[in-house]
């Protein structure tokens, strides 16, 4: 049904020549401490790190903003142990939720085949998790938070 | 000598423009539904439809339309494909592959850079993103055509899935069916003339291209790429086909009638061509233009003594999206935890928020809000709603979605392009 032709690739030039850049420029992709998971298991090799990180102190949590490559912005929210409880992001492309996400990144993926109100929006709750996605090309954001693990005294208007 | 009529229309409507966006107003400006009217078929006019949809899942507020697609050059090989989303947040058309006949497929062609590597897009939503090659069709709609026409045809298995580790994979699932899309393909009508625009242009060594574009030397090997607005010689950015259009070439309006309170199974409004161009397109005394932010096209709308400086219409949205602190208790979530970022009032609430932007004096929108659980408790029966609304996680988002577009005619004036009333990117109701 979808075969395309490479009419105007020559026959054996396309698995020839251009093997190798694939792999080198992913490499560069930023480590994060993913929702869910301690802020002090980031792997925060800076030859990793394809961005900037910037930590802002608030008096119940921390925020870890990460600006990527991409021009989007990841903000990590940081309870005073260290524990992951709620990230946030905006900026021109999607971040890589496999990575902001962690081990609920298979929750999104669920809720997001359940989505019927279109693709520029996605919200669901499942269970603890709370997941609100948002944007087109040119402009996303949304966060994801497990509404328990959300410290006393903190409100969710102050997670973006 | 042939400018000189339009330069005198242009004059006179530009003084009118100006009168409408005088602050010395006395009346405020209200911007009403219903009464529209709705353009009748003709050769700039494309049915628009919002029903269940194609897939096993109703779509909710989807509006669907059809196009044709000929391989270039040909008059024969072309196919007609239905249950086309389209899309004033977007631009640029995507087809999923499992719809195109063998014969048309075949006859497409990848558009190649100079290195012959195929370019190939990565299209990130807010839940996937759909991957697959840029091809150049012929696209006709009602009885427009644009020839040679950028578009993606994604889910196909010449390029099966990002490579592995490639950042844009982490969006969400892969779109690539019918069913997990929800449409057979989408049209992007927005006011901007290419789906990314500067950001894919720009050199990868500086920062902020946002990485959408990939150049592929197989099916699986592929790098991000740069590749430019427009090209006459080599790869180009997927385009909004509106404008290629010989004529009527300068934007979209959208039509569509009211719907019943509690929602409707279907609705059919019309999506026209050009603005000001025909008789059945003219831009008329009442609606209001408000200039867009040229980068993302957003006006700014107040509401509940807040203001949402990223406020867009958007057909591509299903509900109107906007956050209320949670002390706004007129509005609130739902309980059931499947809808529970919807709003889910006691009673239908009335608002009044307004639509501002540097051309306009605000322009009060009034809306409804009813509750969704309500709504939507016909487990897709009924698709069609105008009071459907809810919650979003970024405060200055106030998304005019598809409810907002029933018992309204909105312009959508592509950049770039010259109207009777004002230069591009505007919209105007």
């Amino acid at each position: 049904m979808d075969d395309f032709r490479w009419n105007r690739l020559r026959p054996g030039r396309l698995f020839g020549a251009f093997v190798l850049v694939g792999s080198v420029c992913f490499a560069l992709s930023p480590a994060w401490a993913a929702l869910g998971s301690s802020a002090a298991s980031r792997n925060d090799d800076r030859g990793h790190v394809q961005g900037s990180l910037k930590v802002i102190s608030h008096t119940l949590y921390d925020i870890h903003e990460l600006t990527l490559s991409t021009g989007t912005t990841v903000r990590e929210y940081a309870a005073p142990g260290g524990w992951v409880f709620a990230v946030g992001w905006d900026g021109p492309a999607m971040p890589d939720l496999r990575q902001a996400l962690g081990a609920h990144y298979a929750e999104f993926l669920a809720a997001a085949q359940a989505n019927q109100g279109g693709h520029h929006h996605l919200a669901a709750q499942r269970g603890d998790l709370v997941l609100e996605s948002t944007g087109r090309m040119r402009a996303f954001a949304g966060r994801a938070y497990l509404a328990s693990a959300v410290p006393a005294g903190v409100s969710i208007d102050e997670l973006r | 000598m042939r400018f000189g009529p339009v330069m005198l229309i242009c004059a006179a409507a530009l003084a009118l423009a100006a009168c409408k966006g005088s602050h010395s107003s006395s009346t405020p400006a209200v911007s009403t539904t219903g009464g529209n009217i709705i353009a009748g078929a003709a050769s700039n006019v494309a049915t628009l439809i919002v029903n269940a949809g194609p897939g096993p899942t109703a779509s909710i507020n989807i509006p669907y339309t059809s196009v044709i697609l000929c391989a270039p050059g040909s008059t024969t090989n072309c196919q007609t494909i239905d249950h086309i989303a389209v899309d004033t947040g977007a631009s640029g058309l995507r087809i999923v592959a499992s719809v195109l006949s063998p014969t048309l497929a075949a006859a497409l062609q990848l558009t190649l850079d100079g290195n012959n590597n195929a370019i190939v897009e990565c299209t990130q939503y807010a839940d996937g993103y759909a991957w697959g090659p840029v091809v150049s069709v012929d696209m006709g709609i009602s009885g427009e055509k644009a020839a040679s026409l950028p578009i993606q045809i994604f889910g196909t298995s010449l390029f099966p899935s990002p490579p592995a580790g490639a950042p844009c994979e982490g969006a969400g699932p892969q779109l690539d069916t019918v069913a997990s899309f929800g449409a057979n393909g989408t049209l992007g009508v927005s006011v901007f003339a290419q789906d990314c625009g500067s950001g894919c242009a720009l050199a990868l060594s500086a920062p902020a291209n946002p990485g959408f574009y990939y150049a592929c030397s197989s099916a699986t090997t592929c790098s991000v790429t740069t590749v430019p607005l427009t090209s006459v010689s080599g790869p180009e950015q997927v385009q909004n086909p509106v404008t290629l259009f010989a004529a009527n070439n300068n934007g979209v309006i959208i039509e569509m009638p009211t719907v019943n309170a509690a929602g409707q199974s279907s609705v059919s409004g019309a999506l026209v061509f050009g603005i000001d161009t025909l008789t059945n397109n003219l831009f008329g005394t009442t609606a209001i233009v408000m200039a867009v932010e040229p980068v993302h096209g957003y006006v700014s709308t107040d509401f509940n003594t807040l203001s949402y400086p990223k406020s867009s219409f958007d057909t591509g949205s299903s509900a109107l999206y906007f956050d209320v602190p949670t002390t706004f208790t007129l509005l609130p979530l739902c309980t059931d935890s499947a809808r529970s970022t919807l709003y889910c009032p006691t009673a239908t609430a009335s608002f009044k928020a307004a639509a501002v932007s540097a051309t306009n004096v605000p322009l009060s929108i009034p809306f409804s809000v009813a509750s969704a659980d309500s709504l939507l408790s016909g487990g897709g029966t009924l698709v069609a709603f105008g009071n459907l609304a809810g919650s979003v996680s970024d405060p200055g988002v106030f998304d005019w979605g598809m409810p907002f577009f029933y018992g309204r005619n909105v312009y959508f004036a592509l950049e770039g392009k010259l109207t009777s009333v004002a230069q591009g990117p505007f919209i105007a109701f």
